[in-house]
């Protein structure tokens, strides 16, 4: 892409930095869901299809900026 | 047996086990909407107001700003659903248990023995509150100055009269309050 090292380093920074700090809580929360919810097996389904949806959408953003990088 | 909170007991019985109205969960889901429908807005019109954003370099850079904060919106979708689904107050034969899982980091489980109550007070206000009958429910201990607080739960009326008719069951001299008896 047409953008200089110095501005790719930004949009990979600030990327890097929101996508950890997204993981972190996501990943926080299925733990405190599986961890504390009232039944096991609805706990499971929920965490199952937000990570689905989580993942696919962070795998296709990381795609995104590997394109512009 | 799974447990629904921490001293739980084998030969406990449940009676309710409520969660804050679908109506405030609905209020929630609504403001969500509003930035999912700020997403598709921004992607149908950008263009069209902005030309040469989704052109280009330019285009590739908005792309990833927009899936950054699709992946927000997925994230604050499940953190509203997983803070409706962990607040929850449970009344037992025994006690009521009020769980609060008041942030990500930060849970809070309280508890309060039937016998100790003193009053018992249910609040119905708004108007969504009185046309869909949810309000609070506020239970008022002899001993602690703390009182415990159902907030938003469907049917306050219903669950106050639960709490009062099991504080009767009480025998008299288990109960730590003597002006009720």
């Amino acid at each position: 892409m047409n953008f200089s090292l110095f501005a790719n380093m930004v949009i990979g920074g600030i990327y890097y930095v929101l996508a950890a700090v997204m993981v972190f809580l996501a990943a926080f929360g299925i733990y405190v869901l599986i961890k504390y919810g009232e039944k096991r097996g609805l706990s499971l389904v929920v965490a199952l299809v937000f990570s689905f949806f989580f993942l696919t959408i962070l795998a296709q953003s990381h795609s995104t900026l590997q394109n512009i990088v | 047996m799974h447990k629904l909170f921490p001293s739980q007991l084998e030969d406990e019985k449940i009676y309710i086990v409520v969660r804050q109205h679908w109506v405030v969960l609905l209020k929630k889901l609504f403001i969500w909407f509003m930035f999912a429908a700020a997403l598709v807005l921004f992607r149908r019109y950008g263009g069209v107001w902005l030309p040469g954003l989704f052109e280009g370099s330019i285009g590739a850079v908005t792309k990833l700003f927009l899936q950054v904060y699709t992946i927000f919106l997925t994230l604050s979708l499940f953190l509203i659903w997983l803070f409706y689904y962990l607040n929850v107050q449970i009344i037992t034969d025994r006690r009521i248990v009020d769980i609060d899982q008041v942030g990500l980091f930060h849970h809070e489980v309280s508890e309060l023995h039937i016998e100790n109550i003193e009053d018992v007070t249910s609040e119905v206000s708004g108007v969504l509150g009185t046309v869909f009958n949810y309000g609070d429910v506020y239970v008022q201990t002899a001993a602690s100055i703390e009182r415990f607080e159902f907030s938003d739960v469907p049917n306050p009326g219903s669950i106050n009269k639960l709490i009062l008719d099991l504080y009767e069951k009480i025998p008299p001299e288990q109960r730590t309050n003597a002006h009720h008896n």
